[in-house]
């Protein structure tokens, strides 16, 4: 590993009290990531439990309408209905080796929540997640789901109670409970070791996006787009891809608007800070209070992302733009009725970005999306913003 | 010479360390409640500048935290009451605070600004050594003392390494947790306290859960040169809020308790 450095961002910026825990993680992590016999089975959960590859899909109406050949990649067909398993997974089998007893894990949307509850009934570990009380409301299903699958779930009073809350939460958990508790991170963010591991479990995303498109295509992308919270789904997609001749697009959280306040586009909008152990592109004052936050979509709900993607910004490699709460609702409708796929409201954000960018196109241009997650949890919010009811 | 340098060669006997937040309940208020704390008997004034995200802290302190920013704290603020805090005493004054205010406000502009107003030394809890570099130069510019925290899972190699930037004094966690919670074994924290002093000529400083003058008394025997009572201070705070008279005087009862065990031996 680069010593938890991106040119610069990322880093260990946490109270002593953690050192020798992150410490402890890298080391196990260094070795099991070479190790065959773990990387097999969890090769054996991906594949047979929770249902990878996963398909890329031609969107064959909404191609004509965008001028472009536009490809889903599906993370939404994965069991959990999202991305986050494929790290859930990850970190679970490495707690296990090891011999943690218990996960905690924070969550926003309720993805990685669900996601570690069912690594953690798979795996036999003991799951408690904290969630923040405005997430708790707006994603009352998901806090169904966990506790059928046999977590604990936190409610956050603190801060904002929303995602960052929840992150604050576990790690004050996590301080206390070393000995015997993993926590499983549900983002590219916090940490080193933590960016890079989760990376690593994500990049099968684009791995198998590559393999795909070359067979159908018998050639890469020209652009690849991805929604933006923490940023691993699309980490996931874009790592494969970093040395190669195709545009990368990251769509941030735009909430109600850049010149409103009410957003979370810390890469698009925000400086460079710290938080949650890391150095990264944040929204925080001049006197260094975190900002609050707003998305439509409770999994972009985050003032600050992971340190690699503030990287890929200085560098110019990606290209981040933010998606508001309206142009993300419309591609909801947008994708449900062109091509029959519910989208979760944080990939919304994602392929909206690929319908403004329309007329950029060139004929034939490759355009892949990163479906991060099915849109079933959202229902109900959607069903409220967009009805005034249920 | 730098206050807490000369303190902790003049003083022969343990010290006492107080913590409060600044701006909790507010700015006025707890200007007085810091003047309060120090006749009581403090040696040594450990400021918490407030944070949005305070994670190394528990639920009383967070909570300090909250109310001392909605009460409109600022390091404008901050400062401000620290100078008039050195017109009045000659404490030394050590801010305790998260990296992000003072990366945001300028790493040299916020060493700048606390020499000027009078500040002693400066503990950055999420800062630690391995990114450190910068800061500890910068601090030793303005003759300020950096401080860092030393817990019971600091293993031999990274002690040795904190204690190299290290000044002022050694800060050693004797919990396994954020503040405010329960000690652990007394045993343990005697064997950290004399593995750490093998190792150095620094003032031995051990805080986190402490809340009675019985577990100063434990913490002086085990060798420490100073104890850090922070939570039940501002908890004092947070329960008698409003109530003017009460809460200084339960502040000064509660803080001479722990005084006459700094002073036992005197
Ligand atoms: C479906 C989905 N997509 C995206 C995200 C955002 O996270 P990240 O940027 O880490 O992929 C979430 C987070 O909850 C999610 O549930």
């Amino acid at each position: 590993m680069n010593n938890g450095k991106f040119d610069g961002f990322g880093g260990m910026f946490v109270p002593e009290t953690l050192m020798g825990a992150l410490h402890e993680l890298s080391q196990a992590y260094e070795y099991y990531k070479n190790d065959k016999s773990f990387q097999d089975e969890l090769n054996y959960y991906l594949t047979q439990f929770a249902g990878r590859p996963t398909p890329l899909t031609y969107c064959e109406r909404l191609s004509g309408e965008l001028g472009c050949r536009l490809y889903l990649k599906r993370e939404d067909l994965l069991h959990s209905g999202a991305h986050k398993i494929n790290n859930t997974l990850g970190q679970a089998l490495l707690a296990k080796k090891m011999g943690k007893k218990r996960l905690i894990a924070e969550t926003g949307a309720g993805q990685h929540g669900v996601a570690s509850a069912i690594a953690g009934a798979a795996l036999g570990l003991e799951v408690e997640v904290y969630m923040g009380e405005v997430d708790i409301a707006r994603q009352e299903l998901n806090v169904y789901r966990m506790e059928l699958l046999g977590a604990t779930v936190h409610p956050v009073k603190s801060g904002q109670r929303t995602l960052k809350d929840s992150i604050n939460e576990a790690m004050r958990d996590w301080v206390v409970n070393l000995a015997d508790t993993h926590y499983l991170i549900g983002s590219v963010v916090g940490a080193h070791p933590f960016p890079t591991i989760v990376r690593d479990f994500q990049t099968i995303i684009g791995h198998e996006t590559r393999r795909q498109v070359q067979e159908r295509e018998g050639r890469l992308p020209d652009r690849i787009i991805a929604c933006v919270g923490g940023g691993s789904n699309s980490i996931g997609i874009f790592h494969p891809f970093l040395n190669d001749p195709v545009k990368l697009y990251g769509a941030e959280a735009g909430g109600k608007g850049l010149d409103t306040n009410e957003h979370g586009a810390s890469l698009c909008a925000g400086e460079k800070g710290i938080l949650h152990g890391a150095l990264s592109y944040l929204l925080s004052d001049k006197d260094g209070q975190i900002l609050p936050t707003h998305s439509v979509s409770a999994g972009l709900d985050y003032p600050s992302v992971g340190p690699e993607h503030s990287m890929l910004k200085d560098r110019g490699r990606v290209t981040y733009e933010a998606v508001t709460d309206d142009e993300a609702l419309l591609a909801f409708s947008l994708l449900s009725k062109k091509e029959g796929i519910i989208p979760a409201l944080e990939s919304c954000h994602a392929i909206a970005l690929a319908v403004k960018n329309k007329g950029s196109y060139e004929s034939n241009e490759i355009v892949i999306v990163n479906l991060s997650g099915r849109g079933d949890k959202d229902l109900h919010e959607v069903a409220r913003i967009t009805r005034g009811e249920i | 010479m730098n206050r807490i340098n000369s303190l902790f060669s003049k003083l022969h006997r343990p010290a006492l360390i107080g913590y409060l937040v600044a701006g909790d309940p507010d700015k006025e208020e707890s200007l007085r409640l810091i003047e309060t704390a120090i006749e009581s008997g403090l040696d040594l004034l450990e400021i918490g500048i407030p944070h949005s995200d305070p994670i190394a802290d528990g639920p009383v302190i967070t909570e300090a935290h909250g109310r001392a920013l909605s009460s409109g704290m600022t390091l404008d603020g901050l400062f401000s009451l620290v100078c008039d805090l050195r017109s009045r005493s000659d404490i030394p004054v050590v801010l305790m605070t998260y990296f992000n205010p003072v990366y945001r406000r300028g790493v040299n502009t916020f060493y700048e600004e606390a020499k000027n107003s009078g500040v002693d030394g400066v503990l950055i809890v999420d800062l630690p050594p391995e990114e450190a570099g910068d800061v500890v130069k910068i601090a030793a510019e303005n003759d300020i003392m950096q401080i860092f925290l030393v817990t019971p899972t600091t293993d031999e190699k990274r002690l040795i390494n904190i204690l190299s930037v290290s000044s002022g004094y050694c800060y050693i966690v004797s919990v396994q947790g954020v503040t405010g919670m329960q000690q652990s074994e007394p045993k343990s924290i005697e064997s950290l306290i004399s593995r750490v002093k093998s190792r150095t000529k620094l003032p031995i400083a051990v805080g986190f859960g402490i809340n009675s003058p019985g577990q100063v008394r434990n913490y002086i025997n085990s060798g420490a040169d100073a104890v850090i009572v922070g939570t039940p201070i501002v908890n004092i705070v947070k329960e008698n809020i409003g109530q003017d008279l009460l809460i200084h005087s339960k502040l000064r009862e509660f803080i001479q308790s722990l005084a006459v065990e700094c002073r036992r031996d005197e």
